[in-house]
């Protein structure tokens, strides 16, 4: 490339004298640039060649397909990846997808913690890949698919029991009345969407629920992010407390926010810092106010 | 195979709201979909939703700033339509729960954005699209609408004649990416396209893996013509390794961008005199690739965006997200160190060529949401533009009664035969640094629209919108 520029420099200067001063400035910028070009050469293989096992990253991969009759049983592959500085762990996964083995599989889509797709279980800890610092862990990296559900492929788990727990709560805003006029929207409070706000962050990636031993040994339990679901809508004061008794009821239910044991583990995971387990306790709390009727 | 009325491919915001509104006409609804539809990157959006909603503001004053934000190319109808109607459907989405931030009296907020005449971008904190994705994905698990999560639709079924004019869209086909099982889908009134960006088609985008514009492909080989296609908007504050954005607030706030000389080559190279950082985004983008290009940027790739004069108490008060985007994706610490940040591709202004009704020229194919082209916005979309374009153009497919829309039109030439694309493996993208040696070799592979006619006329009006 820019032997190129240099060569349609020179042939210009050639050809016209007006041009040549134009052509010395640019030439000067050029060869400046083409020096401080060869300068972070030289520093980056000198860097490459004193750090050369640092700038890689070694990852241990849970690789499983039940349709190919070599990779039936689990096993663990480890691939070798170059590391640069802000390297993510879903940075480390595509590259080993792209440059060892195209089978490798797993979910993933906005790679900015918003869609939820790549919920991984790294270093023994549920973590979204696209928000792992590789450089934040020790290697080598142990990467497998979240624990507590079945396993496609790869590191792609089925989904379908979260899902179907996340629309147990029946999860749509339903209000006892709407204003009449099209154009008029309810009151809320401030204070009202602020008790709300961290419980609407919910990305569904399911990291709660593969941290939760409770949900791993009931599979009827709801789980942390369908109970926080429930929340979000019961602590809305747009949806009128006769909505907000139905909604008690499905959260109160025997697999419902009793099962929690406080062990704090789906907050502790929760990449989006929801605080899940007060929400299940605050339910519980309403619960008992509501049952109860002691004032 | 399937059977349904109405078949939605995609289910981000365009699709979940085409879907909700076919279902509420009466008809049997399915949305297949790549991805679940809560993983759309609808989510991603940020910004807000413009709508006229208060005192003081009106529709026209917001059709006129999305016309001039477009450089006037929008066309005029669909800009009325949809200026009129996005108060209507932002309060919708209100009625439907979505946790909008709020003021002291309870009402939804409104803020100021770029390029507006009044503070009108109703948001929900800086997710206001992840609260808009999850809100109509609520409606639709509470209509019971089906959705085929995780299929892929790989073509649609279009009938073979000649003129594309004169085809049908009578469903699609698809797979279910776990199983690999290959099925028909049958619409019997139609089939929408809601299948959003085509940012993979750029190497360093803000658009989701998944964003690679497959109904765009799927309407053009269905006969269909793409408009606008040249219209790409560039974000300037986008991180290097990711492309992950960060937001125009920082330069709000009063973040300076600097080159490896450590010039702020906003003012010390005359890009914009007067606004510094906080001209447009065409303009801050050019100018930060002109400086790379210059041989002044960093690592010959990026520029540095410095918020750290700012104080560590009003970066964390108000910035504070941003602190975490830059340690989480790039390993910098905003508050000790500049942020590196370069352009990167963000929007597709341009797509399937619609009328404001979501018609293509094949019957019974509809487009909505990012992948269409209804017109809105022009050569440039304004920020908070692009949700309210999908709230209130996703729906009129499912209202418009089919054959009174498209007039019949003088035939035209079929599209020349196509020639094959030279890079078509996905990995070899081009780069939205373009150079004079890469440029010709891409534009030559192009063709000319083969329907220029394909479009309603639009009123006389659009002279009046040229003079104001």
């Amino acid at each position: 490339m820019s032997t190129q520029k240099q060569k349609q420099t020179e042939e210009s200067s050639e050809e016209t004298a007006i041009e040549t001063e134009t052509s010395s400035h640019q030439q000067r910028r050029l060869d400046e640039k083409a020096a401080r070009k060869a300068d972070r050469e030289a520093q980056r293989q000198a860097a490459e060649e004193s750090l050369d096992d640092e700038e890689t990253v070694k990852l241990k991969v849970f690789r499983f397909d039940p349709e190919v009759p070599e990779k039936e049983e689990p096993r663990f592959d480890t691939f070798v990846v170059p590391f640069h500085k802000g390297m993510t762990v879903l940075d480390a996964l595509i590259y080993a997808r792209d440059h060892y083995d195209s089978s490798l599989t797993f979910r993933h889509s906005c790679q900015q913690a918003i869609c939820g797709s790549d919920a991984l279980f790294v270093n023994g800890r549920q973590r979204l890949g696209c928000k792992t610092q590789l450089a934040d862990l020790d290697g080598p990296v142990r990467i497998e698919p979240l624990p507590h559900a079945e396993v496609v492929k790869d590191l792609v788990v089925d989904m379908e029991h979260f899902y179907d727990q996340m629309e147990a709560v029946e999860p749509f805003f339903d209000a006892d009345e709407l204003p009449d006029d099209e154009l008029e929207e309810q009151r809320q409070d401030r204070q009202n969407r602020e008790k709300i706000k961290m419980s609407t962050r919910c990305i569904w990636c399911g990291a709660c629920m593969s941290s939760c031993n409770i949900a791993a040994g009931d599979n009827e339990y709801l789980g942390p992010a369908a109970i926080n679901k429930a929340y979000r809508f019961a602590m809305d004061e747009r949806e009128g407390e006769d909505r907000k008794e139905e909604r008690m009821r499905i959260v109160e239910q025997e697999h419902g926010v009793w099962r929690c044991q406080t062990q704090f583990s789906c907050t502790e995971v929760c990449p989006k810092d929801i605080p899940l387990t007060e929400h299940i306790q605050e339910l519980k709390r309403e619960a008992v106010k509501n049952n109860l009727k002691f004032w | 195979m399937y059977e349904y009325d109405v078949i939605v491919v995609g289910a981000g915001g365009a699709g979940l709201r085409a879907a909700i509104a076919a279902h509420e006409e009466g008809a049997d609804v399915a949305l297949v979909t790549k991805l679940h539809p809560v993983r759309s990157h609808t989510g991603a959006a940020e910004g807000g939703i413009n709508a006229a909603l208060r005192e003081g503001d009106d529709w026209e004053l917001h059709a006129y700033d999305t016309m001039k934000g477009a450089d006037y190319l929008s066309d005029a109808p669909a800009v009325d339509t949809f200026a009129k109607d996005a108060p209507k459907e932002v309060v919708q989405l209100e009625h439907w729960g979505m946790p909008f931030s709020r003021e002291d009296d309870g009402r939804v907020s409104q803020r100021p954005f770029g390029g507006l005449s009044f503070p009108r971008t109703t948001y929900a904190g800086a997710e206001t699209g992840h609260h808009l994705l999850h809100t109509m994905y609520e409606q639709v698990v509470k209509r019971g609408i089906d959705v085929f999560d995780e299929w892929y639709v790989m073509n649609l079924a279009v009938t073979d004649e000649d003129d594309p004019e004169e085809r049908t869209c009578h469903g699609c086909v698809a797979y279910d990416i776990k199983s690999g099982e290959v099925e028909g889908f049958r619409a019997q009134n139609g089939v929408i396209l809601a299948t959003g960006g085509l940012g993979q088609v750029y190497d360093h985008t803000t658009n989701a893996v998944a964003n690679t514009g497959d109904g765009a492909a799927m309407a053009y080989r269905a006969g269909v013509p793409l408009e606008d296609m040249e219209m790409i908007q560039f974000h300037p504050t986008t991180l290097p390794s990711t492309g992950v954005l960060i937001s125009e607030g920082v330069r709000g706030e009063g973040g300076i961008l600097y080159n490896d000389n450590e010039e702020r080559f906003m003012f010390e190279h005359g890009y914009a005199n007067n606004d510094g950082e906080l001209a447009s985004r065409d303009v801050v983008s050019r100018a930060e690739l002109t400086e790379v290009n210059e041989g002044r940027g960093i690592e010959d790739e990026y520029v540095h965006l410095d918020m750290r004069h700012l104080g560590e108490e009003r970066i964390l008060d108000r910035l504070e997200n941003i602190l975490h985007l830059a340690e989480d994706f790039e390993g910098v610490d905003g508050l000790d160190e500049p942020m590196p940040v370069k352009p990167g591709q963000h929007y597709a202004m341009g797509g399937i060529e619609c009328n404001e009704n979501g018609e293509t020229c094949v019957e019974g194919l509809y487009a909505a949401g990012e992948t269409a082209c209804v017109s809105l916005h022009g050569a440039n979309r304004l920020g908070g533009n692009a949700l309210p374009e999908l709230l209130v153009f996703a729906p009129a497919p499912a209202s418009t009664p089919p054959a009174a829309i498209w007039p019949p039109r003088a035939s035209t030439p079929a599209p020349p035969p196509r020639a094959k694309l030279a890079n078509s493996t996905p990995r070899s993208r081009p780069g939205c640094w373009r150079t004079p040696k890469t440029t010709p070799s891409r534009t030559g592979v192009l063709w000319p629209n083969p329907n220029p006619s394909c479009r309603t006329p639009s009123s006389a009006n659009v002279t009046a919108w040229r003079n104001c």
